[in-house]
C-alpha cells in the first residue's frame, strides 16, 4: 500500500520531481560530458603518441655524420634515437598566390622506410627503391584535396622535384602545423616524407643527418641527457635538444587541453556542487511537506522505520531518474562535443569514452546529497508525535524580526507584512533559497566568463599587440635598409622591423628558452602592452621581462640574466633586466631594437618585417612576397584571429550554451521548488485572504512578493558569487600561455540577470496558475 | 425581522456525474433574514457546510437560484463572488483559519484594506472581548482566543451577514460560550444576519430561528419563542 502512495505522491509532485531530477540530471551530464570530452582528448592524445612513438626529446643541428648517431645512442637515459633529415621545402601548389612552405622529412630505415612513428589514413606506403614516392600530411591534403595518385612540385635546396603521392598520414609531431611565426596554418604550412635515399639526393646530405628524435629511458633525467646531447652535438652546430615541451604541435596541443582544463574540470564540479546542495534543499522541503501524512502513518502503526525507507524509496526513484537522464545527456552532449573537437585536433582514435569513474562520482554525490537532504528531513518527520496529525495544525511561531522593527512591515501594509515575517520567521530557509538562486547566476556567469576573457584577449590584446596587416618572416637575418624595398612594395601604407633572436635565458640554476624580440624605439605595428592593455614603452637598454617570466626565473629589475643564443655564433651575453611588463600573451623577452644589435655586435638587421596593407593591393602584395626568396613566411593577422576563433571559438561557444543552458535548469529548478514549497505551506492562509474577500491578484502578490524578494536579493549575490568563482578558478590555471583577465562583461551580468528572472516569471506564471486554481473549500478543511 | 437578505430556491450541488453522482444538496428553499440568528443543525454529510459556502459565494450551485437582496448570485463570475464576499459576507470557520504571520492586530486590519469604511481592529476586538491581546500573534493565544479573533476580522467590514462553520467544534463549552457571546453582541450592536452551522443541538437554543438539515434538504424548520443567552447554555 505504501508503495501505490509512493506512485501517487510522485504523480501528484509530478512539477517538483521533474525539476529536481532535471537540476541533478545537469548536475551529472556536465561532469560526464565536459569532463568526459577534456579527459577523452588526453585519453587520444596519449594513445597517439604512445602508439606512434612519440619523442621525448627533439634536436635540429647544421649537419652531423650518420656515425655520430650511435655516440648519441649511448648517451645514458636515451632509450632510442632516430636520426633524420629535415629540410625546408617549398610547395608549387596550383592556385596558390604564394606557394606553401614546409618541412620535408626523411623516413626512418633506408631502403625499406618504416612508418612507425606515422598513421596511413589513405593510400599506401612508398615502395622499397623508388625515391619519388612521398607521403604528405593529412591536414595539408585535405586543405588542397590532394589525394594519393596525384603529382606534386616541390622545391628542395633550389631543386624542382616531382613526386607522387603514395599516402595521406598523420603524425603526432604534426597535430598542429606551425608557421615560422608559430601560428597555426594548415593550408600554408605542408610536411612530407621522403624515403632518406630521395631526400639525401635532392637536399645533397649523404651520409649525414641534420635532426634527431629521442626516447628516454624510464627514469632518465631530461636535463642531464639534453645536456649531453647539447655537448655531443655542440661541434656539429646543435640548436640546443629540447623536450616536448618547446615541440611546435605539442605546445599547441598542451596549451589547448590546458584551456580546456579549467572549463573540463572546474566548471562541472561547481556544477554538481551547486546541483547536489540543491538537491539537499529541495528534497528535505518536499519531505517536510508531508509531515501531516507521515504522523498519520505512525499514527496507524508504521514503524519510524518503514517510514524513513518510503521517503528514502521516494527520494531513490529522483536519484535514479535524474542520474538516467544525466548519464545518458552527458554521454550524448559529450559525443556532441568530441564532434566539434574531432575535426581540430584529428586525433585518431578519437571518440567519447564515458568514464565510469565520473558516472559513479556523480551520482554517488547526489546520491549522498539525496540520502542526506531527505534523511534528515525524514527523520525530522519520523520523530513527530502521531498525535500531532490528530490536531489542527498549531499556528507557526512568527515574531517580530528587524526588518519589522525597522518598521518595513508597516509601510508595506498587511499583506507585505506577511511576506516580510515569513521572511523573517524563517531566515535560514530564505536564506538558502537565495543562496541556490544565486548560484544558478553565478554558474551562468562562470559559464560565459570563458567567453569573455577570450574577447578580451583577442580584442585588447591580439589586435591591440599586433598592429600590423602581415608579417613575413626572413630566412635570415638583412640589413633594416632593406626596409625600403617593402615600404615601396605593393599596397604596402607602412613597414616596421622586428628582429626575434632564438635564445636561452638562463638565472643561476633556472633557465628559459624564450626568443629576444627587439623592438624599434616609437614602434607603431607591434606593441607591448601591460595587463590593463596600455601601451608601454621598451627601455632604451637592457631586457623587458613578462612579469611571469621573472617570476619563473626568479629575477627582478637589476638582476642580470646570461643569454645564450640558439643560432648565428651561439654566443653568450649578459643582459640587465630593466623593467617587467605584466603582459598577457606567452613569456616574452624585449630589447630596443638598436640595443639587440649592439649587444650582439652585428649591424642593425631584421628578422621579420611587419606591414599594415592597403586591402585592395592585398593579393599584389602577398605574390609579390612570394616571389622572393629571402621570404620565408607570411601571416596575415586577420587570418590567425580567424583560425584562433575557428579553434576555440566554436568549441567555446557550444560549451557557454551547455552552460547557460544548464545554469537556467538549475535556477528553474530552485525556484520554481521554492515556490511550490511556498504555496504548499501557506495553502490556507492564501485561501483565507481569498475568502476575506482579496483577489487572485492581491493574493498571488503575497507570495510571489516573497519570491520576488529573494530573487532581487539572490541576483546581485550570485553575480558576485560568479566573480568570486571565477577568480579562484584562474587562479589554478596554467597561465604561461594566455593569462586571462578576470574580465566578466556587461553582458553577461545581464544575461544571467535575465536568465534567473525569467526562470522566475516562468515559475510565477506556473505558480500564479496553481494558487487561482487552488479549491477553496477543500483547503479551509471545511467539513460536513 | 425584516426582507430576507439571503434567499435560496429550489437549490442543488451535485458532486461527480452518473452513478457516482453525489447530491449534496437536493432542493433546498431557504431564507436569511435581516437580522436574525440562524442555526443550521444536522448531521455529518447533510449538506449544511456545502449550503453555507454556496450562500458565501465560495461555492457555485449546480441547480437552482440564490440570491443577495435582489442580486441573483448563481449567475455570478470568480470575480463576481470576490466582491461579493469582500463587500459583504464575514466568514467564521472551526479551524479559525487565522494568518500565522500577523498579530491579532494585523489579522483584522486585513480587512480594514479590502472595504471603505471599515471599524478599526481595536474596536472590533474589544467587542469580542479581546482588546487587551491586540498585539498577540496566533502562536500566543488559545483556540477561544483565536476563534474571537477570527470573529473580529469577520466584523470588521461591517458585514451584512456573518456566516459560522462549527465556530465551536474544536473548543471547549466554556471556551465555546466565550465565541457565542461574541457572536450574539456583534449581532445585537451591529444587527448582522448570522448563520451558524453546528451539530452541537443545544446550541440551537441560542437563535431565533433553527433549519434542520438531513440529506441534502431542509427537513425541519422551527422558530424559538426566546433566545437563550450562551452562557445558559451548557454541553
Amino acid at each position: 500500500m505504501l508503495g501505490r502512495k509512493l506512485r501517487r505522491d510522485l504523480w501528484h509532485m509530478r512539477g517538483q520531481v521533474v525539476t529536481i531530477a532535471l537540476v541533478l540530471a545537469v548536475g551529472v551530464a556536465a561532469l560526464i560530458s565536459i569532463t568526459g570530452t577534456y579527459r577523452s582528448l588526453g585519453a587520444a592524445r596519449d594513445e597517439f603518441y604512445a602508439a606512434n612513438d612519440f619523442p621525448d626529446l627533439f634536436v635540429h643541428l647544421e649537419r652531423a655524420p650518420d656515425a655520430v648517431a650511435s655516440r648519441l645512442a649511448a648517451i645514458p637515459g636515451v632509450a632510442s634515437v632516430d636520426v633524420r633529415l629535415v629540410e625546408p621545402v617549398t610547395f608549387l601548389i596550383p592556385g596558390m598566390v604564394r606557394p606553401a612552405s614546409g618541412q620535408a622529412i626523411s623516413l626512418p630505415g633506408g631502403d625499406h622506410p618504416s612508418m612507425h612513428t606515422l598513421v596511413l589514413v589513405r593510400g599506401r606506403p612508398p615502395e622499397a627503391g623508388r625515391t619519388d614516392d612521398a607521403l604528405v600530411l593529412a591536414r595539408f591534403a585535405d586543405a588542397h584535396g590532394l589525394e594519393p595518385g596525384d603529382t606534386l612540385t616541390v622545391v628542395i635546396a633550389g631543386k624542382q622535384l616531382r613526386l607522387r603521392i603514395a599516402g595521406i598520414v598523420m603524425s603526432p609531431e604534426w597535430v598542429f602545423p606551425v608557421d615560422a611565426a608559430g601560428s597555426f596554418s594548415p593550408a600554408a604550412v605542408g610536411v612530407m616524407w621522403l624515403p632518406r635515399a630521395a631526400l639525401d639526393a635532392a637536399a645533397g646530405k649523404h651520409g649525414a643527418f641534420d635532426d634527431a628524435t629521442f626516447r628516454l629511458a624510464p627514469g632518465a633525467s631530461t636535463a642531464a641527457v639534453i645536456e649531453a646531447i647539447d655537448r655531443e652535438l655542440a661541434r656539429w652546430g646543435g640548436l640546443g635538444a629540447h623536450d616536448r615541451d618547446q615541440q611546435p604541435s605539442h605546445r599547441v596541443v598542451s596549451s589547448e587541453l590546458a584551456g580546456l582544463e579549467v572549463m573540463g574540470s572546474r566548471v562541472p564540479a561547481i556544477f554538481l556542487a551547486v546541483a547536489a546542495f540543491l538537491l539537499y534543499v529541495v528534497l528535505g522541503r518536499m519531505v517536510q511537506l508531508q509531515r501531516e501524512q507521515i504522523a498519520v502513518l505512525r499514527a496507524l502503526g508504521f514503524t519510524r522505520g518503514e517510514i524513513g525507507r518510503h521517503i528514502l524509496a521516494t527520494a531513490a526513484v529522483i536519484v535514479v531518474g535524474g542520474g538516467a537522464i544525466g548519464v545518458a545527456l552527458g554521454a550524448w552532449l559529450g559525443d556532441a562535443l568530441i564532434a566539434l573537437y574531432r575535426e581540430f585536433f584529428q586525433f585518431p582514435g578519437l571518440r567519447f569514452r564515458l568514464q565510469v569513474d565520473l558516472v559513479v562520482a556523480a551520482l554517488a554525490v547526489c546520491a549522498a546529497a539525496t540520502a542526506v537532504g531527505a534523511g534528515v528531513a525524514a527523520w525530522r518527520a519520523a520523530r513527530m508525535l502521531p498525535a500531532e496529525a490528530m490536531r489542527p495544525p498549531a499556528p507557526a511561531h512568527y515574531r517580530r524580526g528587524i526588518l519589522s522593527r525597522l518598521g518595513l512591515a508597516r509601510l508595506a501594509g498587511p499583506l507585505g507584512r506577511m511576506v516580510v515575517r515569513e521572511l523573517e520567521r524563517r531566515p535560514i530557509a530564505a536564506g538558502v533559497t537565495v543562496l541556490g538562486i544565486a548560484f544558478a547566476a553565478a554558474v551562468i556567469v562562470v559559464g560565459r566568463f570563458s567567453t569573455d576573457a577570450l574577447d578580451d584577449l583577442l580584442d585588447v590584446q591580439m589586435m591591440g599587440t599586433s598592429r600590423y596587416d602581415v608579417g613575413v618572416t626572413l630566412a635570415r637575418p638583412v640589413p633594416r635598409g632593406e626596409l625600403a624595398w617593402f615600404r615601396d612594395a605593393p599596397g604596402v601604407l607602412d613597414a616596421e622591423p622586428l628582429r626575434v633572436v632564438p635564445a636561452r635565458l638562463v638565472a643561476g640554476a633556472r633557465h628559459r628558452d624564450v626568443p629576444l624580440t627587439g623592438i624599434p624605439a616609437g614602434a607603431r605595428l607591434r606593441r607591448v602592452l601591460d595587463g590593463a592593455g596600455h601601451p608601454v614603452a621598451v627601455p632604451p637598454r637592457g631586457v623587458m621581462l613578462s612579469a611571469l617570466l621573472a617570476d619563473r626565473l626568479g629575477v627582478g629589475v637589476g638582476d642580470v640574466l646570461r643569454i645564450e643564443r640558439r643560432d648565428g655564433d651561439h654566443g653568450v651575453h649578459a643582459l640587465e633586466v630593466t623593467a617587467l611588463v605584466d603582459d598577457r600573451l606567452g613569456l616574452n623577452a624585449y630589447v630596443d631594437l638598436d640595443a639587440l644589435a649592439a649587444l650582439l655586435g652585428e649591424e642593425p638587421v631584421m628578422s621579420m618585417v611587419l606591414l599594415t596593407v592597403d586591402p585592395a593591393a592585398r593579393d599584389r602584395l602577398i605574390a609579390a612576397l612570394g616571389r622572393v626568396p629571402a621570404v620565408v613566411g607570411v601571416v596575415e593577422t586577420a587570418a590567425v584571429r580567424d583560425t584562433f576563433l575557428a579553434q576555440s571559438g566554436k568549441s567555446m561557444t557550444m560549451m557557454t550554451l551547455i552552460v547557460s543552458i544548464f545554469g537556467g535548469i538549475i535556477a528553474i529548478g530552485v525556484i520554481y521548488n521554492t515556490a511550490r514549497v511556498a504555496l504548499s505551506e501557506r495553502a490556507r492562509s492564501l485561501v483565507t485572504l481569498r475568502v476575506l474577500g482579496y483577489t487572485r491578484r492581491e493574493v498571488a502578490t503575497v507570495l510571489l512578493g516573497q519570491l520576488a524578494a529573494q530573487v532581487a536579493v539572490a541576483a546581485p549575490l550570485g553575480l558576485g558569487l560568479g566573480w568570486v568563482l571565477v577568480d579562484a578558478m584562474m587562479r589554478t590555471a596554467n597561465p604561461e600561455d594566455y593569462r586571462f583577465a578576470i574580465v566578466v562583461a556587461p553582458a553577461t551580468y545581464g544575461f544571467a540577470t535575465l536568465l534567473i528572472t525569467g526562470a522566475a516569471l516562468a515559475t510565477a506564471l506556473v505558480v500564479r496558475r496553481k494558487l487561482d486554481r487552488i479549491d477553496l473549500i477543500a483547503a479551509l478543511d471545511a467539513r460536513d | 425581522m425584516g426582507a430576507p437578505v439571503l434567499t435560496a430556491r429550489g437549490l442543488e450541488k451535485v458532486y461527480g456525474e452518473g452513478a457516482t453522482a453525489v447530491r449534496a444538496l437536493d432542493g433546498v428553499d431557504f431564507d436569511l433574514e435581516r437580522g436574525e440568528i440562524l442555526v443550521l443543525l444536522g448531521p455529518s454529510g447533510s449538506g449544511k457546510s456545502t449550503l453555507l459556502n454556496v450562500l458565501g459565494g465560495l461555492d457555485a450551485p449546480t441547480g437552482g437560484t440564490v440570491r443577495y437582496l435582489d442580486h441573483d448570485l448563481s449567475r455570478d463570475d470568480d470575480d463576481a463572488l470576490t466582491r461579493y464576499r469582500r463587500e459583504h459576507v464575514g466568514f467564521v470557520f472551526q479551524f479559525y483559519n487565522l494568518v500565522p504571520s500577523l498579530t491579532a492586530r494585523e489579522n483584522v486590519a486585513l480587512v480594514g484594506d479590502l472595504v471603505d469604511k471599515p471599524m478599526p481592529p481595536e474596536e472590533a476586538l474589544g467587542m469580542v472581548g479581546l482588546g487587551g491581546r491586540l498585539d498577540h500573534f496566533p502562536s500566543q493565544m488559545s483556540g477561544g482566543e483565536q476563534q474571537r479573533v477570527a470573529i473580529a476580522r469577520a466584523i470588521a467590514k461591517r458585514p451584512d451577514l456573518l456566516l459560522c462553520d462549527e465556530p465551536t467544534g474544536a473548543l471547549d463549552a466554556k471556551t465555546g460560550r466565550l465565541v457565542l457571546e461574541a457572536l450574539v453582541e456583534v449581532n445585537r450592536r451591529l444587527g448582522t444576519s448570522v448563520a451558524v452551522i453546528t451539530h452541537n443541538a443545544v446550541i440551537a437554543d441560542m437563535g431565533d430561528r433553527v433549519v434542520q438539515m438531513k440529506d441534502g434538504r431542509i427537513a425541519e424548520t422551527r422558530h424559538n419563542a426566546r433566545r437563550r443567552p450562551p452562557a445558559e447554555l451548557d454541553w
